[in-house]
């Protein structure tokens, strides 16, 4: 595995830059060079382009943009994880659930990935951070809460394609209960194309996290999230351009990388199975 | 084929009662109740009007009754008057929703045009470094957030290059316009959101279609084609394309939703009179009618699409067409 | 000199895996009006040396060697425009599978016409005139609506006549027929044999003839060519190869052919 890394130029890239973006929001107490909540209002230190002293800029409340950057990959980062690890909880449970067990469980569930994606997913989520106030646990259980479909349609192919082999025939022969076959069965066999969405998926949740921190749902100032960063930025869109641009490089890069060692996972993993 | 569209249709129904289900529960879950969010700052209203309006709004109903209330209320499209300014909320919308309908569907063009002739040549040129670049190319847009794509375009082309305009559809003096002039103006206006709108559907679907003609011209047909003697442009853009473009029609179910949740955001940026903005605004505001109403106008937009979409593929495909 | 003569022809395939010999040092020749019988079991490699002919091995496979001369031409050394001449027009093929290899979304009718109109200039009235008389010679019933009929709404047989009438429409000197009857039902197999004979007493073409079963070719058959890994293991005359064949192979194929007890021959 770790050779193919070394081959495949595109997953090489995408590996090194979300442990770059990793790091960054590990150690960001350290990396630091200015404290990214205490604003300075003196004109001197409100919207300077970046320099040797602020590496991105301040903002307009005169902190430095790039150590709110660095806080803002910890947000958005751990936003992003904790989405995905409530999306594959659904998903997995009740992707297993209607593979499993196919016949009316099956229809009822996929009624309701139907239902789920035919809602205009934003919409539901402005709503309900709107309405029951926007923190940074709702936005995590709320993406997680709006995203597990694809997962879960994912897992239920794989359960129907595997349940029919004979290893299941003999964990059942040999009395094994059906959770136990579920999980410890078949479940392992199932994981590769999981693995590919999720990466797909946690570039997908911080995408969501960053617009609606943009928007003024999500991360609340003053605590900085990449999305919020540009919103302040919006207003001086014509002078203070480092405010935009920064955070948004690096959101495309995270989510970038993100895709493509999903993509890479995926290659990884197709012809593997052909054989 | 009559009845695959019958079946498509029927779907609806359950569909629409599920969604309005959902949007009802996410109201009541607010803390408080839908009274407290209009009047509840305002000391002036005594206990006793409260305990009217309740009653008024059905509120000391039991919850299966208020729903029922509610789906009957929304079959008529009655969503109630909007709290900002009193006005029906369906008028609202109808004012708006046809900025969001000429938005989305200029994107949609936009993003048909250029994805189709780019999955293709991706696809024909498989494994040369002009398809390695799109493909690189095609990730990097899928990943660039929609909203700074937005800002980026404005701060580039709107402002420091000044060719587009960065916010409204119609200038104030727009009724000084006769219909050509009119039409020249809204479709410079729309070009920034639009571009903004498509950029990730447009990677999207540019892969599926590559994806897509691969599949074709690896089916046999194609050698037979070949054998026949045909010029190989004709093998590729007749016998290959006819096949591969079947399955990009239903996309555009896919790309339905991703269209009305991208017009919230892109409609703020740009000012853009639309049904996006409404609900954005509305939601801001504590409107729950308007919200209530724009959620469940969305969300048959969005079924709409999906049938549509899988109608215009039975129609498409000679295969169920002449079933 | 003979219609088709293909010397020491060989096709490789150059996989990950490493090099497949598929075709491997081929010669035969064909005479005009003569039926050809290549015979081999699967992966003997009669279906890439037809495609050799046609030059339309797709990579990973590729003509390592060998001669192919056509009508006094080297196929070999044309270029693209004049091979796509050739093909369809001068040298038809008829594939194994007629469902997967008549395009779904096209009428019948137009998947001939194009070829017609591919190779010569004709009216699209007269294109669709002589589509329907290759239905017609195809034995295909009621050909003007078949003309306008999708590929999923024939049968089985009925879309290999189509395909049939698509090889034969503008007469070629050589057809190709890669087991043409193996994916259809045994009652429709004795039919397209019958219209191969057809074809053969009235046009006086050409035919190669691709298949596994001896018992197929053997009243078609002129002279017969047995494969085996790529090679030609024996050749000669239909009735040499019949009744003294001289390989091992040969006589082991020959032996796998189901016979109809004698019993039951009297009764016939």
């Amino acid at each position: 595995m770790p050779r193919y890394i070394l081959k495949n130029r595109q997953v090489l890239f995408g590996s090194i830059v979300i442990v770059f973006m990793f790091c960054s929001a590990v150690f960001a107490p350290a990396l630091k060079t200015h404290d990214p909540y205490r604003p300075d209002l003196s004109v001197e230190e409100r919207l300077r382009p970046p320099s040797r002293e602020h590496f991105f800029g301040t903002d307009d409340l005169g902190r430095d943009v790039f150590s709110r950057m660095l806080y803002g990959a910890r947000i958005s980062l751990s936003v992003g994880f904790i989405a995905v690890f409530i999306m594959l909880f659904i998903g997995l449970v009740l992707g297993v659930l209607a593979g499993y067990y196919g016949g009316w469980v099956d229809g009822a569930i996929m009624r309701l990935v139907e239902i789920m994606m035919c809602f205009p997913t934003l919409f539901l989520i402005l709503m309900i951070l709107a309405f029951l106030g926007p923190s940074i646990v709702n936005v995590m259980i709320v993406i997680g809460l709006t995203s597990w479909m694809g997962l879960a349609r994912i897992v239920r192919a794989e359960f129907l394609s595997l349940r029919e082999r004979e290893f299941v025939a003999a964990a059942k022969a040999l009395g094994a209960s059906d959770m136990r076959i579920a999980f410890r069965h078949i479940l392992p066999n199932a994981l590769a194309p999981v693995f590919v969405s999720l990466t797909f998926s946690l570039g997908a949740a911080i995408l969501l996290e960053t617009s609606l921190s943009f928007l003024g749902l999500g991360v609340q100032i003053p605590a900085p999230s990449w999305g919020n960063i540009i919103s302040t930025g919006r207003f001086y869109i014509d002078s203070a351009w480092w405010l935009t641009l920064f955070p948004g490089l690096a959101i495309l890069l995270t989510v970038l990388s993100l895709y493509l060692i999903s993509d890479g996972l995926r290659a990884l993993l197709d012809p593997r199975l052909k054989r | 084929m009559l009845g695959y569209i019958a079946r498509r249709i029927l779907l609806i129904v359950p569909m629409l009662i599920g969604i309005s289900l959902i949007t009802f529960v996410i109201i009541h879950l607010a803390p408080g109740d839908p009274t407290d969010i209009r009047y509840g700052l305002n000391p002036e209203i005594s206990e006793l009007a409260r305990e009217r309006l309740k009653e008024a709004y059905g509120l000391d109903k039991p919850i299966i009754e208020q729903f029922a209330l509610w789906l009957k209320r929304i079959v008529v499209l009655d969503f109630g008057n909007s709290f900002i300014d009193d006005r029906p909320v369906i008028a609202k919308i109808a004012e708006r929703l046809p900025a969001t309908l000429l938005l989305g569907a200029v994107s949609m063009l936009i993003i048909y045009l250029i994805s189709i002739p780019l999955g293709v040549s991706s696809a024909v040129k498989a494994g040369s470094p002009y398809d390695k670049i799109m493909t690189v190319a095609v990730f990097t847009g899928y990943a660039t957030p929609t909203f700074w794509f937005a800002l980026l375009l404005i701060m580039f082309f709107g402002v420091h290059l000044g060719w587009f305009p960065i916010s409204g559809m119609r200038p104030w003096y727009a009724e000084y316009y006769c219909f050509f002039d009119s039409l020249k103006d809204i479709l410079w206006r729309l070009a920034l959101p639009a571009a903004a709108m498509s950029l990730v559907s447009l990677a999207g679907i540019s892969r599926y279609m590559r994806s897509s003609m691969l599949e074709a011209l690896r089916q046999d047909y194609i050698r037979t084609a070949r054998a026949k003697g045909l010029k190989e442009s004709r093998v590729i853009y007749t016998h290959a394309l006819k096949n591969a473009l079947l399955p990009i029609v239903t996309i555009a179910s896919m790309i339905i939703p991703a269209l009305i949740s991208g017009s919230f955001i892109i409609e703020t940026i740009f000012a853009w009179p639309g049904m996006g903005r409404l609900g954005y605004e509305a939601i801001m505001n504590y409107d729950y009618p308007t919200v209530m109403g724009v959620g469940v106008i969305a969300t048959f937009l969005t079924l709409f699409g999906l049938v549509a979409a899988d109608v215009m593929y039975a129609v498409v495909d000679p295969r169920i067409r002449y079933d | 000199m003979a219609l088709l003569e293909v010397k020491n022809l060989s096709t490789y395939f150059f996989t990950e895996y490493g090099e497949r010999k598929a075709v491997d040092g081929v010669s035969f020749s064909v005479e005009t009006g003569e039926t050809f019988a290549l015979i081999g079991e699967s992966g003997s490699g009669k279906t890439v040396t037809a495609l050799s002919i046609l030059n339309l091995v797709d990579p990973p496979g590729r003509i390592t060697g060998g001669e192919i001369i056509f009508d006094r031409k080297p196929l070999m050394l044309l270029n693209r425009e004049d091979m796509r001449e050739i093909r369809g027009r001068d040298i038809s093929i008829v594939f194994q599978e007629p469902l997967t290899s008549l395009n779904p979304v096209i009428t019948i009718g137009e998947q001939i016409t194009e070829q017609i109109r591919a190779h010569i200039k004709v009216s699209g009235k007269e294109a669709r005139n002589r589509a329907i008389a290759a239905l017609k010679e195809a034995r295909l019933p009621s050909p003007e609506r078949v003309f306008y009929d999708y590929p999923h709404r024939l049968s089985g047989g009925m879309r290999q006549r189509a395909m049939i009438a698509m090889a034969l429409c503008l007469r070629p000197k050589l057809l190709i027929a890669d087991e043409p009857t193996t994916a259809l039902d045994v009652t429709i197999q004795a039919e397209i044999l019958e219209l191969f004979r057809e074809i053969k007493e009235r046009h006086h073409m050409a035919i190669i003839f691709i298949t596994h079963d001896f018992g197929i070719i053997a009243r078609l058959a002129d002279r017969i060519a047995v494969m085996r890994g790529g090679r030609i293991v024996e050749q000669g005359g239909s009735e040499d190869i019949f009744y003294s064949p001289r390989e091992s192979y040969t006589k082991e194929l020959l032996a796998a052919v189901p016979r109809i007890p004698d019993a039951l021959k009297v009764a016939r």
